[in-house]
């Protein structure tokens, strides 16, 4: 791509993740604050894309839509607002979380413009961008990474076969409810 | 710019027969279970009727709905099936973005696919589409993890993330073949995160239609529209991950890809009439506690092989 | 540009939201009609077609769900009389024995066409509160909610019946015209999230107004009780009975073409080997396997006289077991065993493969009245609260299914279901 396209799209999206990132704080529902955040994490994304680090880029994409979804379903879930249709304040604190958030924009833009980053543009090919990454991760440490990932999956199933259907009456298919007061099985005083 | 010019006719041209198609296959294998009298010209014409009908109705709104998560939904998945079209090759080295990631840049399109699908049972504040919001949560969560490993299990003798290499590594002997459990468990998540029939509970006829309960009109349309598009791309890159793609003897490329794409579309809309839906929790244990161990056997099986 | 296209869309199938109410004409075969196709939400339909008399408790539901059709709209009214509500005066008529598909499709066409204006809303609004909030996000009150939203209480919150954790609890009416329950049922369910916590099933509207009804697949069995009625007649009328309930739980899961195949099967004279080839298809599909478990009735709750509910938890009471005109045909009662939905759906499938033989082993046989008929229709009222107890629990869809399973026929009358020895 020429160089302007490059320079403008990447403007548009840093533009964009910054202001979607400051709408998820702005905005009055919590399934909104959510998605408002996917979508600066997307452009973050399109920014790695850019970058020619293109499976990062679209990792982070396939990961956010997923992770964004499972947190508007525990903020739904746990919080009192009905779906996140009725309007509340989604801040607290906020005095002290806009001034941390001003210093730390102002240290990190000092960092950007004082240090020299290198300004090569980013030519490689991108498959050979993925496999250096991969080795620079996971190379000397593949099997520990191996090992943790399959005791990971072997939590995750474990978890949702234990959980999934059965509640702590039953399974929902069988109609889950606690059980009556007075058991069945006891003979009424006559 | 001529490029992206067209680049975008393409894709939108192949979108739209692709919807057309899976239109009609779904009209002529639904008139042949139910038995339903009525020829060619019949079969033809439904989709495009009914089509009419939808169009030509107003949209009907809630009370105090989300408006633009509600009107952002068909749009976007409509823009998912047309990325999910994009990394399809017609042809060695031709496709309308062959990059070196097809395969990530496809898995991330339909998992995305749950956004707007949520976006469309909440937005309307209405009690069942919001019912059927939280199925495809439940469902595409669960049927993500699957779906990707398949796919990484044919990348794994083509070396490479892009579509068009899997597909030039299936010269000698097709992934179905190659990654045996890879097809079967594709063809049982790739309609999940498409919320087809049998796995149809976000648009369940328990929830009288889920999230399209309250869609109507243009919008309604589009939605339909886009379903069938997210369904055409995910036969599509299964032909060509799976059954190879451009390969094949006597037609030329392109054309063998078109007919394996319709063989995948005509397999689960076949499927769609003589499945009953899969209820939740069942899909749910089912996709984690059955298909995710199968796909990563796959994996093994594959890698097995390749050593 | 549009007219093309309202062109194309006036000749399509109509779509079409059925109210059922008590008519003299068989209002399931209008589905299999090609002309028009009837939709499960009203908001996908042009047409709203109310078939029959609706007693008053379903007059306003009845004008809400005409609100609820997009424009254009229209609404054709089937039956014979004064329409039953002041805004069906101006609908379309249709006399019982006329063809309503032919008004429908018409009235579809007019309207798409804009030959005949959209109707307009008949309900009243109802007037929520304007949103009564403090605050500079509305939310007021003490904490993070208060005030009134938009006029409504907020949820209560409860502990949910699977873990105990405190969530919020929807109470809402649904029905009487939801297209997933038996059409004229509403229920009361206090739903925690998509899992039913407790359920109650309103009265039958019809029996309340005395507007019960006789579906004309099921005169036979009115019939029998006063005259000579063939066997073949009586088992099938039970085989057409018995298939719409199938086409219906088909219809539940999804299988739409299955089902109007199963209606086709059930309005049309049955064929045994078109009845087969369709049964073959149904139990290939896995919906008579599912809800194994599910809303069980117990063989002492079910009772005696209860039809196929009863045989499928165990209790072998049928009434042709007992009935001379029978005894020749070596009749035995079909009884599943657990009384799930599994059971019940397969005891349908099990009674029609046995009255498929009854049929063709009866030949010309008549039966004279006097024994109680053996009336697959149930009731509402018979079953209303252990049903409502077996419902508490379920999850959402299987809760429909396991209504679906009952079988319940809205608008029967009580005196169908007399026990044995009670006239």
């Amino acid at each position: 791509m020429t160089s302007w396209a490059v320079d403008s799209a990447f403007a548009v999206f840093a533009v964009a993740a910054v202001v979607t990132g400051f709408l998820v704080f702005r905005t009055d529902s919590m399934v909104r604050a959510s998605f408002w955040l996917l979508a600066s994490f997307v452009n973050v994304g399109l920014i790695l894309v850019l970058l020619n680090a293109r499976f990062l880029g679209f990792s982070v994409v396939l990961m956010m839509a997923g992770e964004m979804s499972v947190m508007a379903i525990f903020m739904v879930m746990l919080m009192m607002n009905p779906a996140g249709l009725n309007p509340m304040t989604m801040v607290h604190q906020h005095r002290a979380s806009v001034a941390a958030g001003v210093t730390a924009f102002l240290a990190l833009a000092g960092v950007g413009i004082v240090v020299d980053f290198p300004d090569d543009p980013a030519r490689q090919d991108p498959a050979q961008v993925t496999a250096e990454l991969g080795v620079e991760e996971l190379g000397d440490s593949m099997l520990v990474f191996q090992t943790a990932g399959a005791a990971l999956l072997a939590t995750m199933i474990g978890g949702i076969a234990v959980t999934s259907r059965r509640g702590r009456y039953g399974t929902a298919d069988e109609g889950s409810v606690p059980p009556p007061l007075d058991p069945p099985d006891a003979e009424s005083a006559l | 710019m001529t490029a992206l010019l067209f680049a975008g006719v393409a894709v939108g041209a192949a979108l739209s027969a692709g919807v057309l198609t899976a239109a009609v296959f779904d009209a002529a294998v639904g008139a042949t279970v139910a038995r339903t009298a009525g020829g060619p010209r019949g079969v033809l014409l439904t989709p495009l009727r009914r089509a009419a009908v939808v169009a030509v109705q107003r949209r009907t709104t809630t009370e105090r709905p989300d408006a633009r998560a509600w009107a952002l939904a068909p749009a976007l998945l409509l823009g998912l099936a047309a990325v999910m079209l994009t990394v399809v090759p017609v042809a060695p080295g031709v496709a309308v973005a062959d990059v070196p990631h097809g395969v990530v840049l496809f898995g991330a399109a339909a998992a995305t696919v749950l956004i707007p699908v949520f976006l469309q049972g909440w937005s309307p504040n209405s009690a069942f589409p919001l019912l059927g919001g939280y199925r495809m949560f439940a469902q595409g969560l669960s049927s993500m993890i699957p779906f990707a490993l398949v796919l990484i299990a044919a990348a794994l003798p083509a070396e490479s993330l892009a579509i068009g290499d899997i597909v030039a590594s299936q010269q000698g002997l097709w992934n179905v073949v190659r990654t045996p459990l890879g097809l079967p468990v594709y063809l049982a998540t790739a309609p999940a995160l498409a919320f087809w029939q049998p796995f149809s509970g976000p648009a369940g006829s328990d929830l009288a239609g889920g999230v399209e309960l309250e869609a109507s009109g243009p919008h309604l349309l589009a939605w339909r529209c886009a379903q069938y598009g997210v369904l055409v791309g995910m036969s599509a890159v299964g032909a060509a991950v799976f059954l190879g793609g451009w390969a094949g003897p006597a037609l030329p490329g392109p054309v063998w890809v078109v007919l394996k794409t319709l063989f995948l579309v005509f397999v689960l809309v076949v499927a769609r009439h003589l499945v009953a839906r899969v209820r939740m929790e069942r899909f749910v244990v089912g996709a984690w506690v059955v298909l995710l161990p199968a796909a990563l056997a796959d994996v093994f099986i594959t890698g097995w092989w390749l050593l | 540009m549009t007219n093309p296209l309202r062109h194309l869309a006036a000749g399509a199938p109509a779509p079409t939201y059925l109210l059922r109410g008590a008519l003299d004409a068989d209002a399931d075969a209008v589905r299999l009609d090609p002309r028009l196709r009837v939709v499960d939400s009203p908001r996908h339909a042009t047409v709203l077609l109310v078939a029959g008399r609706l007693p008053d408790p379903l007059l306003t539901p009845a004008a809400l769900t005409h609100d609820a059709l997009p424009h254009p709209r229209a609404s054709v009214w089937w039956g014979d009389g004064d329409p039953p509500a002041r805004w069906l005066r101006e609908a379309v008529r249709v006399p019982a024995d006329g063809d309503p598909a032919a008004a429908v499709c018409d009235a579809h066409a007019q309207a798409v066409l804009g030959r005949r204006p959209s109707e307009p809303a008949v309900g009243t609004v109802v007037d929520r509160a304007a949103w009564d909030g403090v605050g500079p996000y509305g939310h007021g009150g003490s904490g993070m909610t208060g005030g009134t939203p938009y006029g409504r209480s907020l949820p209560d919150r409860d502990d949910d019946p699977r873990d105990g954790l405190t969530l919020d609890v929807l109470r809402v009416t649904v029905g009487p015209f939801f297209s997933a329950l038996p059409p004229g049922l509403s229920i009361d369910v206090r739903l925690y999230g998509d899992l039913v916590g407790a359920c109650e099933l309103h009265e039958d509207p019809f029996a309340t107004s005395g507007l019960s009804f006789v579906a004309p697949h099921a005169e036979p069995f009115e019939r029998a009780r006063t005259e000579r009625v063939a066997v073949a007649n009586l088992e099938q009328a039970r085989i057409s009975h018995h298939l719409r309930a199938l086409a219906r739980t088909l219809r539940l899961h999804g299988l739409h073409a299955l089902s109007d195949r199963a209606l086709r099967v059930a309005v049309a004279p049955t064929s045994s080997r078109s009845v087969e080839r369709l049964l073959r298809l149904v139990a290939a599909s896995g919906a008579p396997r599912a809800g194994a478990g599910t809303a069980v009735l117990t063989a002492e709750a079910a009772g005696l006289g209860l039809g196929v509910v009863a045989r499928a938890s165990g209790v072998a009471d049928d009434a042709r077991e007992h009935d001379p005109a029978y005894a020749p045909l070596g009749f035995e009662p079909v009884t599943q065993r657990r009384g799930d939905v599994r059971a019940r759906t397969q005891q349908r499938v099990a009674e029609i493969r046995q009255s498929l033989r009854l049929c063709q082993a009866a030949g010309d046989a008549v039966r004279e009245p006097g024994p109680p008929v053996e009336d697959p229709r149930l009731p509402v009222d018979a079953l209303r609260e252990p049903v409502a107890e077996t419902l508490a629990g379920l999850e959402w869809g299987d809760a429909v299914l396991a209504l679906d399973s009952f079988d319940f026929a809205v608008g029967t009358p009580r005196a169908a279901r007399a026990p044995a020895g009670v006239p």
